[in-house]
This record gives structure tokens, C-alpha cells and sequence, in this order.
């Protein structure tokens, strides 16, 4: 019960520092896109695991971190050999395994 | 489990708070930046804004040669017409120097001539002014006075000359500007030439000089009769 509120107050705190920041230059917003898309993998893989009632704090939190610097690193390394395009879907593929 | 749970309450909230925050900065982002439209512009639509680019430059280009050439055409009359006024001084100047308007200077001769055993009469002067004009001198000048077109020598009293309506006397100093070799050489010709046929009644002396000056008359010319002739 409480977690709920917690995330949910969380929620709102995060929405309010969010649309009150400053903007971010455009090169670094698409960094930001595919950090978000992680982070949105790793939650839903959170709320999997409370599911079926075996969530492990350390897992979810250290996975969090992990994907984001993981799908970081894909990203400069598709710079450097100059792939355009790269699916989310991909990296969230790739980073379940990490 | 109490323990736990709160630790889980409050990783969970700071990372609520951390993604949201993320998400919504990244929205406001994307929202007002623009760049995106061209990031997302394809090549076709590239390719006919460079195309239309080119056209506009070309077709610049095209007018600034124009315009570059209706310069040149301008400057070429402007000089042209400087060429003309040119001319039309040019012209004027060396009238002026003939006409004896003006102070001339150049390579000639400078004869002395001096009573001896007979005195200098007019008609001695306007003979050696003569054998100087017919050996090519441009301007003549007697005792400083410049010898004009219409300069006359006369003799009122014995010893007094008028030249050019201007009073001068034995010794008459005859500056002339010409090729100092023609002039020079016309004059000591042996046994016809002036200072042969002179030289045993007056005396004459001869010197080629590299600068001779001649001033200016300083009489007004008068034109009170002349008119330009009818071309027919």
C-alpha cells in the first residue's frame, strides 16, 4: 500500500522538476530518448517480478542502471560505424540479457 | 521485513522521481526544439531546396555580369570624354607657347649682336630673325622682348628701336629655341650665312646653349579686324 503512494508521490515530484527544468540541447535529447526507453524496461520488468511475487530490490535497481549505461554504450557504438537506424525493441532485446 | 520494505518505498520513490522528471524533461525537449523538422526532412525534399538554391544563384550571377558591364561602358565614356578635353587642352597648350602667351624654355641659340664698325639697323635684325625662323626656330626673343606674330622692329632715332612697341637699344641679345644644330648651322654657312656677311661690320657672337628662355610678350593680343573664314 504504501509503496504505491511512494511511487505515485514520486511520480508527481518527478513530473513536476521534469516540465519545470531547462531544456536539454537537442544532441543529447536522443541520448535521453533511449535511457528512457531502458528505464521503461526495467520497470515493467519490476512489475513482472511483483507479479509473480519474486522482485528482488538489488536486481531491479542494479538492472536499471545497468540497461541505461548498457543501451549508452550501443548508441555511441552505432555512431562510430554509422548504423542510422536502431529499434528500441532492439536494444530492449539485447538489454534483457545484460 | 519492516526494513526492508522502507528501503524498497524509498528506492522505489527516488526512482519514480528520477524517470518521470527524465520523461517529462525530454517531452518539453522535443516540443520546442525545430531541428527536428529538418532531421526529418527527406532527400527528395533536400535535393529540390538545394535545386531551387542553385537556380536563384545562378540566375544572380547572371545580373551582377550585367551590371558589371554596363560599369565598364560607363567608365570608357567617362574616360573618352576626359580624352577629348585632353586633347582640346593639349591643343590649347601648345597654342599658347607658339602664340607667345607664355614663358618657353628649351635647347638653342643665343646671338649678341653689337654696333661695330657700323650700327645694327632694322633690317639686320629682321634678317637674322628670318634666317632663324627659316632654319626652324619656334620662338624668338630681342633683348628679352618675344617676337610675335605681329612684333615689328622699328628704328625712331638713331640708336633707339622699337620692338614690338617696346624700347630697346644696341646690344640686342637674340635668344631662339630651336634644334640648336640647324639653327647654329644656318647661321655660320660660309660666306652666305648671316655671320659671315655681318661679321665684318658688326659684332656678332654665336653660343649654342641647352637652355634657352624666352619670355612671354607682354603685349595683349588684339584681334580686331580678323573673323574666322567661311569654310566653302
Amino acid at each position: 500500500m504504501i509503496i504505491m503512494i511512494a511511487i505515485l508521490i514520486g511520480s508527481i515530484l518527478g513530473i513536476l522538476i521534469g516540465v519545470n527544468s531547462p531544456i536539454i540541447p537537442y544532441t543529447y535529447s536522443g541520448y535521453l530518448a533511449i535511457a528512457i526507453i531502458a528505464a521503461l524496461d526495467s520497470v515493467f520488468g519490476g512489475i513482472t517480478a511483483t507479479l509473480k511475487k519474486n522482485f528482488n530490490l538489488k536486481v531491479f535497481i542494479s538492472g536499471f542502471f545497468r540497461k541505461c549505461h548498457f543501451i549508452h554504450s550501443i548508441d555511441l557504438f552505432r555512431t562510430t560505424i554509422k548504423c542510422r537506424y536502431l529499434s528500441g525493441s532492439h536494444c530492449g532485446f539485447c538489454g534483457k540479457n545484460v | 521485513m519492516k526494513k526492508g520494505k522502507v528501503t524498497m518505498t524509498i528506492t522505489l520513490f527516488f526512482v519514480c522521481i528520477l524517470l518521470m522528471a527524465v520523461m517529462f524533461m525530454q517531452f518539453k525537449t522535443v516540443e520546442e526544439t525545430d531541428i527536428a523538422a529538418i532531421e526529418s526532412m527527406r532527400e527528395t525534399e533536400l535535393r529540390e531546396a538545394i535545386a531551387s538554391w542553385k537556380s536563384k544563384q545562378e540566375e544572380l550571377e547572371t545580373r551582377m555580369e550585367e551590371v558589371h558591364t554596363k560599369i565598364a561602358e560607363y567608365t570608357e565614356s567617362i574616360e573618352n570624354d576626359k580624352e577629348a578635353s585632353d586633347v582640346i587642352e593639349k591643343e590649347l597648350e601648345s597654342s599658347n607657347l607658339i602664340s607667345g602667351k607664355t614663358d618657353v624654355e628649351g635647347e638653342g641659340v643665343v646671338i649678341t649682336l653689337a654696333d661695330g664698325e657700323e650700327g645694327v639697323t632694322p633690317l639686320i635684325l629682321l634678317e637674322l630673325v628670318d634666317e632663324l625662323r627659316y632654319a626652324g626656330a619656334e620662338a624668338i626673343s630681342i633683348n628679352d622682348i618675344r617676337l610675335t606674330n605681329m612684333a615689328d622692329i622699328t628704328e625712331i632715332a638713331n640708336g633707339t628701336f622699337y620692338i614690338n612697341g617696346q624700347r630697346t637699344s644696341s646690344p640686342f641679345v637674340v635668344k631662339a629655341i630651336g634644334n640648336q644644330t640647324y639653327l647654329s648651322s644656318s647661321l655660320t654657312v660660309k660666306n652666305s650665312g648671316f655671320v659671315d656677311q655681318y661679321s665684318d661690320r658688326l659684332r656678332i657672337s654665336l653660343e649654342k646653349q641647352k637652355r634657352v628662355k624666352v619670355l612671354k610678350t607682354n603685349k595683349q593680343l588684339k584681334i580686331e579686324y580678323l573673323k574666322e573664314a567661311e569654310s566653302k
